[in-house]
């Protein structure tokens, strides 16, 4: 989408258009996707914080400074709703003490050819506060300081469940290498996993059932 | 060293998850639920507002319904009922210049007459023809006939059950004012509260009316008034919408009607259409002798073509399509008033006009671009977005035929003319078809009042 066609698209949205708004909502779905399924459990999880980033953006489109990447100011709204996603189930979030951790053996893990949907897989796999700070970290590129003030913990705490994080992640892929396509092995805790990535066929076809018989 | 493994793993991660392909691939269950955000509601509050407006529609019409039924002009009078059986025997004036009238009156007949020494009107009891000077009572109002303006006037409530009968003033237990000069007799008989016989002296006043024929004789300066009522007794007709043709009080009636027809559909004239369906459940309630009110709801299937120019959008297409194909569902609540302006044996003929609200439950819109190639979206689809309380004008015509008492079918064209724009679109879409349906009245089930 051109810089132009964006603005005009904008433009429209703030005018309330709602079929502005879908293409809008069209045009930037996969990257704020992207983004939430990082942060979320499942895809559905995802769905719901990306709607809820959208809806923001929707609500706070006068304020978008069309002088300043659209993607960007986007994707940081999706990393917020994320991180208020994580606040509003930090109750039900998963802790795990740093005692639990064991060390795995460093190997060259850039050098890992691993899919997305694997990948995904074990981030997923991570505790909620984990998965967290990691993504702000590793991926997102926020400090500790950042990260902290973010997620109002300290610089230690952010540090520690990063290395926490890395710890799983690595065991996840050296248990990935012994038993290849296989990266589904909890870390020693008791989380259960959700890793459905598409959603369940929730409509029960009657006619199929019968005419599979 | 060990930041350099551990920055490793954080590059697996970075690079690994920039690029979702197609796990993040757009589904249309999410932009609903998101449609359902913006709207600040769940889709089901529709329904729910749908409810409390169908509710309300309801409710006005039970208020009309009981303020026609509870209105006291329009009861029928007991005291009439008393006046009944006054004067059962029945006699035969003579005609002119006879003896003083003796008021006869047989069971349902209203006469008015005058006794004088010098005239004599004569009534006739056969109920084959009407007066002269017979005027039909409407219902649950009055009649009023006056043949010389100075002389009388008379007004009369008239109810079929009703007798009136005056063979002398002393027989009639309400007659409000009677004045009566010398040489002049009045001999009234009414009902009314407001019933007022004057007679002028020379002046005789006699009426002797039947329902079926009546006989008038007059004589020099006599002024004869023959009030008449058009009474048809004890035979109580089933029909829904023809209760009386004279002093019932109306009780309004109520019908149910399935109806479905094909619906052309057009934006631009009705030379580029398409056709959809409609059906849904219709009631009638007939509030007067002629008038009735229809309120439903009709699911309607909605499809049709429109050039882009008739298609309004604040969304800026890179290149704006040729036309829009739109297939849209409507639940369409009409209230409508009817009017009969024919009704002969089981066959009626009414014209009604009316106001439906459209509540546009899906919107489909499909984008068609020249070249075939879309340079722009090709297709938008929303959900239970717009609604135009009231924005569509009805026009139609009815022709129904009674196969029973209780049952019968009807045949409707109509001509839907949107008084706003419909749908997202804001287009101007007109609908026309046939409706055709099956009527149940449900009056006959009821009691009488």
């Amino acid at each position: 989408m051109g810089e132009d066609e964006l603005h005009q698209l904008v433009k429209s949205c703030l005018k309330d258009d709602r079929l502005s708004h879908k293409m809008l909502y069209k045009a930037f779905y996969g990257f704020a996707m992207g983004i939430c399924l990082r942060y979320a459990n499942n895809r559905y999880e995802a769905s719901e914080i990306m709607n809820q980033g959208f809806f923001k953006v929707f609500k706070n489109l006068a304020k978008y400074d069309v002088n300043k990447p659209f993607k960007a100011w986007l994707g940081r709204i999706m990393v917020n709703t994320s991180i208020d996603y994580y606040r509003a189930n930090l109750k039900v979030a998963y802790t795990e003490e740093l005692d639990k951790a064991e060390h795995i053996n460093d190997t060259d893990l850039a050098d890992k050819n691993l899919s997305y949907n694997e990948l995904l897989d074990m981030i997923s796999l991570l505790p909620r506060a984990y998965r967290t700070i990691f993504n702000l970290f590793a991926i997102e590129g926020y400090t500790h300081e950042e990260i902290g003030e973010m997620l109002n913990i300290s610089t230690g705490t952010s540090k520690s469940n990063l290395h926490k994080a890395r710890e799983k992640l690595k065991k996840m892929i050296a248990e990935s290498n012994r038993i290849p396509g296989i990266n589904q092995t909890q870390a020693n805790d008791n989380i259960v996993p959700i890793t459905q990535h598409t959603p369940p066929n929730l409509s029960v076809s009657f006619v199929n059932n019968v005419t599979k018989k | 060293m060990k930041e350099e493994k551990e920055d490793s793993i954080d590059k697996l991660f970075s690079r690994g998850l920039s690029d979702p392909g197609d796990n993040a691939s757009y589904r249309e269950d999410d932009w609903d639920a998101m449609e359902a955000m913006l709207d600040g509601k769940k889709p089901e509050s529709n329904v729910r507002r749908l409810i409390i407006l169908v509710s309300t529609i309801a409710a006005m019409l039970l208020l009309i319904v009981g303020w026609l039924y509870l209105n006291p002009t329009s009861k029928p009078d007991k005291t009439d009922q008393q006046l009944v059986n006054k004067k059962p025997q029945a006699k035969t004036d003579s005609g002119k210049y006879g003896p003083p009238v003796q008021q006869l009156a047989e069971s349902k007949s209203s006469t008015l007459s005058a006794k004088d020494s010098s005239a004599i009107s004569a009534s006739d009891m056969s109920r084959k023809s009407k007066s002269f000077f017979t005027l039909s009572a409407v219902t649950g109002g009055r009649s009023t006939t006056g043949i010389n303006p100075h002389a009388y006037q008379y007004s009369a409530i008239n109810k079929p059950d009703t007798i009136i009968t005056g063979a002398k003033v002393n027989d009639i237990a309400i007659t409000d004012t009677i004045i009566t000069d010398k040489n002049t007799a009045v001999l009234a008989g009414n009902k009314a509260k407001t019933d007022t016989i004057i007679s002028d002296k020379n002046n005789s006043l006699l009426a002797g009316n039947t329902t079926r024929k009546d006989t008038i004789i007059t004589e020099n300066k006599r002024r004869l008034i023959s009030v008449v009522d058009d009474i048809k007794p004890n035979k109580k007709k089933p029909g829904r919408s023809n209760p009386t043709a004279s002093g019932y009080a109306y009780r309004p009636t109520f019908a149910v009607s399935f109806v479905a027809s094909p619906d052309i559909n057009s934006v631009q004239g009705f030379s580029q259409n398409k056709v959809g369906t409609n059906a849904g459940l219709l009631l009638t309630i007939g509030v007067a002798r002629k008038w009735t009110v229809t309120t439903g709801a009709l699911y309607a299937a909605k499809p049709y073509m429109t050039p882009f120019a008739n298609y309004a959008t604040a969304y800026k297409f890179s290149t704006d399509p040729q036309s829009v194909t739109a297939n849209c569902t409507v639940l369409d609540v009409p209230i409508n008033v009817g009017y009969q302006v024919y009704s002969k044996g089981a066959n009626k003929f009414s014209l009604g006009t009316g106001l439906s609200s459209y509540f546009m439950l899906r919107e489909n819109y499909t984008y068609n671009y020249a070249g075939g190639y879309p340079a722009g979206p090709t297709s938008y689809n929303i959900r239970n977005q717009n609604k135009h309380i009231l924005g569509v004008l009805n026009l139609n015509a009815t022709y129904q035929r009674e196969i029973s008492s209780k049952f019968g079918v009807g045949v409707q064209p109509y001509l839907k003319l949107p008084l706003t724009g419909i749908g997202y679109g804001q287009v101007n879409l007109k609908s026309a078809g046939v409706a055709v349906g099956v009527t149940w009245n449900i009056n006959n089930v009821l009691k009488p009042k």
